[in-house]
């Protein structure tokens, strides 16, 4: 989450928006924000059905596995990737998606 | 069970336990393969530097809070003493997240040691340059009030392209002990000895 | 212990051990996989968040912004 806080001012450059997602309740998520000083939202997905969607929420077991996933803004999944955030990937893949924007 | 099986069996549980048993021998230097002519050495083809000297020692963590760092014991000189070490390191992504100075000291302050357990006292923070650039050292002491510990803090915000980045030095010693100010020294030797060998990831992220 | 009640006992731990048996596999007819990969549409979406708003996919991000969304298991863990 530290490295979405320190690159968000890349991603506006790319036009991109940033969230977390876990199934605690909007209050924990608030309280987590502020201890880490995020400024970009985490999304309160208490049901888990972001998870059933990409993957993430393990038949059995109550939370997220960690992923990072980009939609791009025509609405179509262009990254998924299980596992910690690859930051310098995700820097990529949006670079790429900003160029595509420009020349759509 | 035959004779031999036995045998056999006993032999792989030797091997395993000699496994065990026996450390890999340090190598004298594990810069030695990194070392140019000049007396630097070359880190990941990003960056130069001149290493501290013995008995400063390469230490790699299976962490990414830092890109290079030192170790410094002091366990022979006051054997009974602890805790009594130094630590520099440099850091591509300190903590913190501000590309203003005197923001990100605060900012990265909140998190540093922070398993540790350590209250920073406010931290003295001064105007410097490094790279030829505009830079902030801050120092401070933090107190782990239970265990009667306390480190030395001295870190030098920076600037690789309009990112920041980050000099460490730490030295831990027990409340009533006096800090040996003289590794600071080499840790500053170390910093103005820094070089980069080309522009980041970022710089090349948004040169085009 | 009795004949009979050891034979009872017996068909009763046979049932509840079938039952056990068969909730994965009942489990399983009742969870179709849902997950979307690259390339497919994204799903339309609205939770809460953190900041005491609504995040509606298709009003805040579709058509304006690319979405970056890391899941992590929970609040307080290092990601």
């Amino acid at each position: 989450m530290e490295g979405h806080q320190r690159n968000l001012y890349l991603y506006d450059r790319f036009n991109a928006r940033v969230a977390g997602v876990s199934r605690n309740d909007v209050q924990t998520l608030k309280f987590w924000a502020e201890d880490l000083g995020l400024t970009f939202p985490l999304f309160s997905n208490t049901v888990g059905h972001l998870g059933i969607f990409f993957g993430t929420l393990r038949e059995g077991y109550p939370m997220f596995s960690r992923a990072t996933v980009i939609i791009d803004k025509w609405g179509t999944i262009r990254y998924l990737k299980h596992g910690s955030p690859d930051y310098r990937e995700i820097l990529l893949q949006l670079k790429a998606l900003h160029e595509e924007e420009k020349s759509r | 069970m035959s004779r031999s099986t036995l045998f056999r069996f006993l032999a792989c549980a030797l091997l395993f336990l000699s496994g065990c048993a026996v450390q890999q021998p340090q190598p004298a230097d594990p810069l030695a393969a990194l070392r140019t002519p000049a007396g630097t050495v070359v880190w990941q083809q990003e960056y130069e530097f001149v290493p501290p000297p013995a008995p400063w020692s390469l230490i790699q963590l299976d962490e990414d809070d830092y890109s290079v760092a030192f170790y410094h014991s002091c366990a022979d000189r006051m054997p009974r003493v602890f805790p009594c070490e130094s630590t520099m390191a440099y850091a591509e992504e300190p903590f913190g997240y501000s590309r203003v100075f005197e923001e990100r000291q605060e900012e990265f302050f909140e998190r540093f040691l922070w398993a540790a357990r350590v209250n920073f006292e406010e931290p003295r923070l001064e105007k410097t340059t490094l790279f030829g650039k505009e830079a902030l050292r801050a120092e401070t002491v933090g107190h782990e009030p239970v265990l009667a510990q306390k480190v030395l803090v001295n870190v030098i915000f920076a600037r690789r392209g309009e990112r920041v980045v980050a000099f460490y030095f730490t030295q831990w010693r027990p409340e009533d002990r006096a800090f040996d100010r003289g590794h600071i020294d080499d840790f500053n030797q170390f910093a103005e000895s820094f070089r980069f060998l080309g522009p980041s990831f970022y710089q090349r992220l948004t040169s085009d | 212990m009795h004949p009979t009640m050891k034979i009872l006992s017996g068909t009763v731990a046979t049932v509840l051990l079938a039952a056990l048996l068969a909730l994965p596999a009942a489990a399983a007819q009742e969870r179709p996989d849902l997950s979307k990969g690259v390339g497919e549409r994204a799903p339309i979406f609205a939770v809460a968040t953190s900041q005491g708003t609504l995040a509606d996919y298709d009003r805040d991000y579709y058509g304006k912004h690319h979405l970056v969304m890391t899941f992590v298991p929970a609040g307080f863990t290092p990601v």
